[in-house]
């Protein structure tokens, strides 16, 4: 085993980061159950007991009846046993037992109806203005003595912390309601038959205009400022002077030398912002009434459905660390800085 | 730390324009009784039914009143002392529990610092925002130092995280060394050498906290999911949704609550990118240019 370690020192760190990447995510998920069952009030709970009330007395085979409820929702036992009988579940049957704002559906086919909205929704957005932000903000870096630059760069800082919602509700306002231009509630007209027809997608398109502009607009600027800066510090380099001595044309240094450097840690950002898309935007989604894992979310948190809440929080915990493992599994084949520093 | 300061308020205009506009709001919300107590008197500011409803703006009322008849400056001005003060709070408490735990991790190192590390990674990679909301759901009193520390508890992981790795970097630096081998310990080495050199950051770290924090608050609350019991600038756009104000013509109740959010939260933003412009010039010029 060490001789192995020895000869490819990479396999200890592939150990090292799968072996994080469980221990994370097992960690965050106990984390959250114990959270949910520590909260005082529990609506699930406080159901059950009121059939109980009303139940034991009248009805006879009531108690078999709140008994099953009970199982079903995993509360007999002790927290431990609980707990125990929670990952036995999930991790054998991949079941994440029964919602409350659908019951029974289980959790996991209410997600997997809503799944595909949100990736249709977020990774579009996401999509559109990592490739905007890298345009614009290597544009940004390259004309950077220019005054346009300097405006670019200091709205992009103004609206790099300013949460999306708040945009939104500016985008409801004055597209929406002040001038009519755009659907602002739902997915798709209900008129049109949902398959592939030509007045369905439009439909699907139009109303996914709203909240896709308000995500690009503040993920937008992100990217423009992180592209801006990389390019910039690479423009001081020997390597570009050089190029410049060499006679390429600008255009050419700033997309095959500037650009490219800074390709690498832009593209390591975009699988983790693909990683975090499950619960990056829970708040656009409930405020367009957008069908996806945002407004489950936001109809589960109402009545404090936890099994369907912990199901939502796992899926985004797994994700985000599944996309970070790709990144970190992957860079040492791509980046021959990191082999070194692993060899070292 | 203050000379640091100065040269930012001297070399660079973001940081000057973020200052004022932040200070401001800050003085606004100090100074907020001073303008709604001869309006409402001695009540709280949040007390529902203090006048008649939707009285337009006039001499007694600049702004009118709102659907609940209370004042709408009133609504305001306490709405921002509270937004501010819970942002400001949950900053404090998030930054401090951040430094002791990122500087007890990089400085002890080794099992330590994995743990910690772990435990860390493994806050931050939990949506924070369902279970924010569901805490302050289940306790529907919940007052404003309560929501604060919610909240810091949601956020001192990230200062954790970069503290920590600060600190790591300059354990190497060769004054820490040259201390070390003089013979100074531990604690007085962090207290002389690291942590005024890491001041900057940790201004940075708090503010990054502050408008985290906030942003969650004003995202519970405008969706309606906050306490009621307090008014803060996330509960008037809840309000001014559920009231309709579109319908009514009177958007200026909502823009006015968003838009002040919107520039506290780019007047924080400025500061911070201020003071990394003149930590790190590079952010802004090329370094080998004349």
């Amino acid at each position: 085993m060490r001789k192995l370690l020895r000869k490819y020192p990479v396999l200890g760190y592939y150990f090292n980061k799968v072996f994080t990447y469980f221990v994370t995510i097992f960690g965050a998920l106990t984390i959250t159950f114990f959270m949910f069952r520590l909260i005082p009030s529990n609506p699930i709970q406080n159901w059950v007991m009121s059939l109980e009330r009303q139940y034991s007395v009248t009805i006879e085979g009531g108690d078999a009846m709140i008994n099953r409820y009970k199982e079903q929702f995993g509360l007999t036992g002790t927290l431990w046993d609980q707990y125990v009988g929670y990952l036995r579940q999930l991790i054998l049957k991949g079941d994440l037992g029964p919602s409350f704002i659908a019951f029974p559906t289980p959790v996991q086919d209410l997600m997997i109806a809503a799944i595909p909205w949100t990736i249709a929704l977020l990774s579009v957005s996401i999509i559109i203005s990592w490739s905007l932000g890298l345009l614009i903000g290597s544009t940004a870096a390259w004309f950077r003595d220019k005054s346009v630059s300097d405006i670019i760069t200091n709205v992009s800082i103004g609206l790099s912390q300013v949460p999306s919602y708040l945009i939104a509700l500016f985008l409801v306002l004055f597209l929406g309601y002040q001038w009519k231009l755009l659907p602002t509630r739902g997915a798709f007209d209900a008129q049109y038959q949902i398959g592939w027809n030509l007045d369905f997608i439009r439909s699907v398109i139009a109303h996914s205009f709203l909240p896709a502009l308000a995500i690009v607009m503040v993920s937008l600027s992100g990217w423009i400022l992180s592209t801006r800066s990389l390019v910039i510090s690479n423009i001081g380099e020997d390597y570009l002077i050089y190029a410049e001595a060499k006679g390429l044309k600008p255009r050419k240094i700033m997309i095959g030398y500037a650009l490219r450097n800074a390709m690498l840690p832009q593209a390591t950002g975009l699988a983790l912002t693909m990683g975090s898309m499950v619960s990056g935007q829970l708040l656009i989604e409930s405020m367009f009434v957008y069908p996806g894992l945002g407004q489950v979310m936001s109809r589960a948190i109402a009545i404090f459905d936890y099994n369907t809440m912990m199901g939502i929080i796992i899926l985004s915990v797994v994700s985000v660390m599944t996309a970070s493992l790709i990144v970190d599994l992957l860079l040492p084949a791509i980046d021959p800085r990191i082999r070194t520093a692993i060899k070292a | 730390m203050l000379s640091f300061l100065k040269s930012c308020w001297r070399t660079s205009g973001k940081f000057k324009f973020g200052v004022i506009v932040l200070a401001i709001f800050v003085l606004l919300a100090i100074t907020g009784p001073l303008f709604y107590r001869p309006i409402i008197g001695d009540v709280s500011p949040a007390r529902p039914g203090q006048f008649a409803r939707w009285i337009p703006p006039g001499e007694k009322h600049p702004l009118g009143t709102d659907g609940h008849g209370r004042d709408l400056l009133t609504d305001y001005l306490a709405g921002l002392r509270t937004t501010l003060f819970i942002g400001a709070l949950a900053g404090v408490v998030a930054t401090t529990v951040g430094i002791l735990v990122g500087f007890f991790s990089a400085y002890n190192g080794g099992w330590i610092d994995s743990v910690l590390l772990t435990i860390t990674n493994m806050l931050i990679v939990i949506p924070h925002y369902p279970i924010l909301v569901a805490i302050a759901m289940v306790t529907p009193e919940l007052g404003v130092a309560s929501m604060a520390l919610i909240l810091a508890f949601f956020s001192w992981a990230y200062s954790a995280r970069t503290i920590r790795a600060q600190v790591m970097t300059m354990k190497q630096r060769p004054y820490v060394e040259l201390a070390k081998v003089s013979g100074q310990n531990d604690v007085a080495i962090i207290f002389t050498e690291i942590l005024p050199n890491l001041m900057p950051y940790l201004l940075m770290g708090f503010a990054f906290s502050v408008v985290g924090a906030m942003v969650a608050e004003v995202g519970i609350e405008a969706l309606g999911l906050g306490p009621s019991n307090i008014i803060t600038l996330g509960l008037m756009i809840s309000f001014a949704n559920g009231w309709g104000v579109y319908s009514m013509g009177r958007l200026e109740i909502l823009l006015i609550p968003v838009g002040a959010l919107v520039l506290i939260f780019m007047a924080i933003t400025m500061i911070n990118r201020g003071m990394e412009e003149y930590l790190n010039p590079r952010l802004q010029k090329v370094t080998t240019e004349k």
